[in-house]
């Protein structure tokens, strides 16, 4: 990812927060995390996650959703 | 570059910054801009058009259709005989404030388009011009 | 002269703007809300600006002003609906928009004034809105 793709990332998740909707980010990796700090952008408001897993995690948690396993032995 | 098509807005009150940015819509809304790039070149005007009523003491803004040989797009120029820019650097800098309180104005306006241009000498008033090419 | 209504929604203000707004009629809200805040002892102010197609700088400062003064009369405000070419281009202007909290519709707007203003305590799942009330929380599995 280079500087342009990072500003864009970055200001579509402003945007987002523009709305009213919170983001999560997640997966990002070492060197696009120096680019980020470079661009001086304040990313205090938004909440990072190291794996798409736990991000997803962390978003049904906020919307207050839960997941249960089904009942073993059935299929769908 | 042709101009297909030009009119001329007079700016004399808050009003007529209305008058403008909805005259801009509907030409941006005529050429097939996407709902994003219509957004940003109507935004763009109000804040051109209210510098132009706030700073310039009120002047005009020309919307032109024009075309390259790629695509077509909108030209906005506004002009006032106002006080003039004396540090047009200066100006475009977000968050400084005249005491006529240009603040966004002009920088904003510049990322919101494809193009800028500014020309504006101390008592010689302002003209400020933007471009969006469809697609871009 | 046209006015932009208020409405009244328990201990909260409702504005929905739907017209191109132009500078008075932004003043002119700016002013009635203040003096409905305080007149209608309101403790929110939920602005829907789902209809508006465009916000420049000014009435992104007269958001931001309604806000702040509504903080100094004691009321929260949320922004709801802001359109996404809205919010886009509000970014790519530059306008920080600070003080605003906002949500994304009305419903959610509520239920975070009711957060901020702390009196009740509702919860929101499946995009329906129930208010919890201390006598169920007794002995219930949640």
């Amino acid at each position: 990812m280079d500087t342009l793709v990072a500003q864009h990332l970055l200001k579509t998740v402003a945007a987002a927060r523009l709305m009213g909707a919170d983001c999560i980010i997640s997966g990002i990796r070492p060197q696009i995390a120096q680019t980020i700090i470079h661009l001086g952008v304040d990313l205090s408001e938004v909440t990072t996650k190291a794996t798409m897993a736990d991000a997803f995690q962390l978003a049904l948690k906020r919307t207050g959703a839960v997941i249960t396993a089904a009942a073993p032995g059935k299929t769908r | 570059m042709q101009v297909a098509s030009s009119e001329t807005y007079e700016i004399r009150g808050s009003d007529d910054i209305v008058v403008v940015r909805q005259a801009v819509r509907q030409r941006a809304v005529a050429l097939g801009f996407n709902l994003v790039d219509q957004t940003k070149i109507v935004t763009a005007a109000s804040e051109l058009a209210r510098n132009t009523l706030q700073h310039g003491g009120g002047g005009k803004a020309a919307i032109e259709v024009v075309k390259n040989s790629v695509t077509s797009g909108l030209k906005l120029t506004f002009t006032d005989e106002g006080p003039g820019i004396p540090d047009i650097a200066l100006a475009m800098k977000d968050g400084y404030t005249s005491k006529t309180g240009m603040g966004l104005g002009l920088g904003g306006a510049k990322r919101l388009s494809n193009e800028f241009e500014i020309e504006s000498q101390p008592g010689q008033g302002t003209r400020v011009a933007i471009l969006r090419w469809k697609g871009l | 002269m046209e006015r932009i209504p208020i409405l009244k929604m328990g201990e909260f203000l409702l504005v929905t703007i739907q017209v191109d707004m132009h500078d008075r009629l932004a003043l002119t809200l700016q002013d009635d809300l203040t003096a409905q805040i305080v007149a209608r002892k309101a403790h929110g102010v939920l602005i829907d600006i789902s209809a508006l197609e465009m916000v420049d700088s000014f009435i992104g400062r007269m958001l931001s002003n309604i806000a702040n003064m509504a903080k100094l009369l004691d009321a929260e405000t949320v922004v709801v609906g802001m359109q996404p070419s809205v919010a886009i281009t509000l970014v790519e202007l530059g306008m920080p928009m600070r003080g605003i909290r906002t949500a994304l519709d009305i419903e959610k707007g509520m239920a975070a004034l009711h957060a901020f203003t702390g009196n009740r305590s509702f919860s929101l799942s499946d995009g329906v809105l129930t208010e919890t009330n201390e006598e169920d929380d007794a002995g219930s599995v949640l």
